[in-house]
């Protein structure tokens, strides 16, 4: 179900003579530590077995706001108020809103730009990039990555109703999320309560909503995390462990410096200069992050809260 | 709005629903007009990035007569503006000889163009051009930057394409050809480059050109109506014509933009054979079709699949993703979902300004009235004294 409604939306079919590559799949490399909650902020402990596995009901096909999400389009020029020109080197003019408008709801200034290069890197923009649909080595290893990630939370985590779907899921979406710590976002802000724990994986692919999650992260790692200059942006986006001093963490390690390395490279190729202190500042602050709610909000109205 | 006349179904019939892309004006009304005007220079300003720079200059003529002529400039100003800092980001390395050749051909072009009822896309060979419309690569430096910092980084760097505008002629130790004889070929001991992309090969804008390119003799085939899209077979995320770099007083962009915009005005656009766009935009919407015939329609109810393209309301739609990116590849060449619209709003733009002012030839102004009478085409010339 869900190799077909990703792969089989990106063939946009053959004409005579004509190969369309609309949708075509970028595959990355990632560490099956993305995403995870932290345990600087421990998680609410929860002894309930995840829905999706403790009852009999046949479980329901479509997440509670799936649908509605789908409907709402990529945010506009209109729903922003920044500069959608300077510094955005070769990102997309139809997604610079989307990173605009996570940088203006979160008070993160300089988000937009690092949130772009963060997505080239990840998906190369592409919204509906995944890895574990298919049976390569990578595909096999994301799986591993989102079960592994399932078994060892989901205890201690409320319930998803497609848990069993999230553990196999893998990870995608414009910044390759892992599915399982997608879908609990925002669990430790909230205490307990996670706005997308109804939702079917797939919502990763929705832009709108995969951009909430990003943003949530984003503010975790400034927040909880040491990170020197931008560069640990991207780190602590591969992995939260490449922000630890060792002997706990891999800060420092070859790993560290060859992410933060192919983040600049990643940063030229898109053509954002990250030292232009004019669009990005030399620190991402959080001190007017607004909270986990009214980021969601703002990015997906009122529709779906859990 | 009502049609009344319906002159478009004189070419095609669908060209009505295509002018309605670009939407209705009366052009009786000097207000309705300029709120036209606006609105195609906000599509424009939109797809190609300089909409705070317009929105910005719009503002500024606010309060003042601002007229058809001061929004025009204002706009253009706003690209100029704009394309500074997208040069800054994308451009090769500088050449200012190519930037003067390209502009001065561009000026004999308009000219050739309104002669020849044809400036929406101009067909002309490069030895009725200035110099050839070639350039040396190893023309003067700019002293200072004209319009923002000029970065050196590599097309690849910046995610665009190779510049394969320009082809290298080497003439020098070759017997004379039956150009260089008449005079119409560079001197043979110069090395110069092709100032424009000689688009002989079948494109989404025509059939293949019955002239072959050789050295500097080459047909310069340059669609200003949809600048930047000026080539039929680069319709891919970068349009060609915002690669054309300026340096004082040399701005080839903007002289095009002027151009692309001049044709939503009743003088410039009453001027053109109407026939001609027709066939250019026939061959685009077959050749188009040819490419994205699999492309299903879109349905209110779905389902949509996530970064699929769809048709929708008459142009290219990608569901929650980017049409910068959605391509399609064929035989004449790539095709964004972005670069297509873009064009289909240009064809739009010319045909329902077109429409407008056919609907009230007598509110023309005099000038247009005259290129009215002067225009080949049969649809449109006895219209004045019709109204009349």
């Amino acid at each position: 179900m869900m190799r077909a409604n990703v792969i089989g939306g990106l063939g946009l079919g053959i004409a005579a003579g004509a190969a369309i590559t609309a949708g075509a799949v970028y595959l990355y490399k990632r560490s099956g530590k993305a995403i995870a909650t932290d345990a600087a902020v421990p998680l609410p402990a929860s002894d309930e077995e995840p829905t999706s596995d403790s009852t009999d009901d046949p479980a329901p096909e479509k997440g509670k706001s799936e649908d509605a999400w789908s409907l709402l389009p990529l945010p506009s020029d209109d729903d922003v108020d920044g500069d959608l020109e300077t510094n955005w080197g070769s990102t997309p003019r139809d997604l610079r809103p989307l990173f605009l408008l996570a940088e203006e709801v979160t008070g993160i200034v300089g988000a937009g730009r690092i949130l772009s290069v963060i997505s080239f890197g990840e998906s190369r923009w592409r919204p509906e990039a995944h890895n574990g649909a298919g049976d390569t080595k990578l595909d096999r290893n994301e799986r591993d990555a989102s079960q592994n990630a399932y078994e060892a939370a989901w205890k201690r985590n409320p319930p998803l109703t497609f848990g069993a779907e999230s553990a196999s899921f893998g990870s995608g979406g414009l910044f390759g999320m892992l599915s399982p710590y997608f879908l609990w976002t925002g669990v430790n802000e909230l205490r307990g309560r996670a706005l997308l724990a109804a939702e079917h994986p797939r919502v990763i692919f929705l832009p709108r909503v995969s951009a909430f999650v990003a943003c949530v992260y984003l503010q975790r790692l400034l927040d909880h995390y040491r990170v020197d200059d931008h560069l640990d942006i991207k780190a602590g986006w591969a992995s939260p462990g490449y922000l630890r001093e060792p002997p706990e963490g891999g800060r420092g390690g070859d790993g560290h410096q060859r992410v933060r390395a192919k983040f600049s490279q990643h940063a030229a190729e898109v053509g954002i200069d990250l030292d232009d202190l004019s669009t990005i500042p030399k620190r991402l602050s959080t001190k007017s992050w607004p909270g986990v709610q009214v980021v969601f909000d703002r990015l997906l109205g009122t529709v779906g809260v859990a | 709005m009502n049609n009344g006349l319906q002159i478009l179904d004189c070419y095609d019939r669908e060209l009505n629903a295509v002018a309605d892309l670009a939407g209705d004006f009366d052009a009786a009304s000097a207000a309705d007009r300029e709120a036209w005007e606006i609105r195609q220079w906000r599509e424009v300003a939109r797809a190609l990035g300089f909409a705070q720079q317009l929105d910005a200059a719009v503002a500024k003529l606010r309060g003042r007569t601002a007229g058809s002529i001061g929004l025009s400039e204002a706009g253009v100003q706003a690209f100029l503006h704009a394309l500074g800092d997208q040069h800054a980001e994308h451009m090769p390395a500088y050449n200012l000889d190519r930037a003067r050749v390209r502009h001065l051909c561009l000026t004999t072009l308009r000219s050739i163009g309104a002669e020849t009822h044809s400036l929406f896309r101009l067909d002309t060979l490069s030895t009725r051009l200035p110099e050839r419309a070639c350039y040396r690569p190893e023309g003067p430096q700019p002293p200072t930057r004209p319009t923002g910092p000029i970065g050196i980084t590599t097309p690849s760097a910046s995610g665009g394409p190779v510049d394969r505008t320009v082809a290298r002629l080497v003439l020098g130790g070759r017997p004379p050809t039956i150009e260089t004889l008449l005079g119409l070929a560079a001197p043979s001991d110069e090395e110069v480059f092709r100032a424009f992309r000689s688009e002989v090969a079948p494109s989404y804008f025509a059939d293949k050109h019955p002239t072959p390119a050789s050295g500097s003799s080459y047909p310069v085939l340059l669609s200003l109506g949809t600048f930047p899209f000026v080539h039929g077979g680069l319709l891919g995320r970068h349009a060609p014509g915002l690669r054309w770099e300026a340096g004082r007083p040399w701005s080839p962009a903007a002289l095009a933009m002027r151009t692309m915009v001049s044709l939503w005005e009743p003088a410039a656009n009453l001027t053109q054979d109407a026939r001609l766009v027709v066939r250019q935009y026939q061959h685009f919407r077959v050749t188009t079709d040819v490419v994205l015939g699999d492309v299903p329609q879109w349905t209110g109810d779905g389902p949509h699949t996530i970064g699929a393209l769809y048709r929708r309301d008459g142009l290219l739609h990608v569901h929650q993703g980017s049409a910068e990116l959605a391509r399609c590849t064929g035989p004449r060449g790539e095709l964004t979902a972005f670069a297509y619209n873009y064009v289909l709003r240009r064809f739009a733009s010319f045909f329902a300004a077109r429409r407008a002012f056919l609907r009230t030839p007598s509110a023309l102004p005099s000038e247009a009235r005259a290129a009215l009478a002067k225009n080949p085409d049969p649809c449109v010339r006895s219209l004045p004294r019709k109204a009349s």
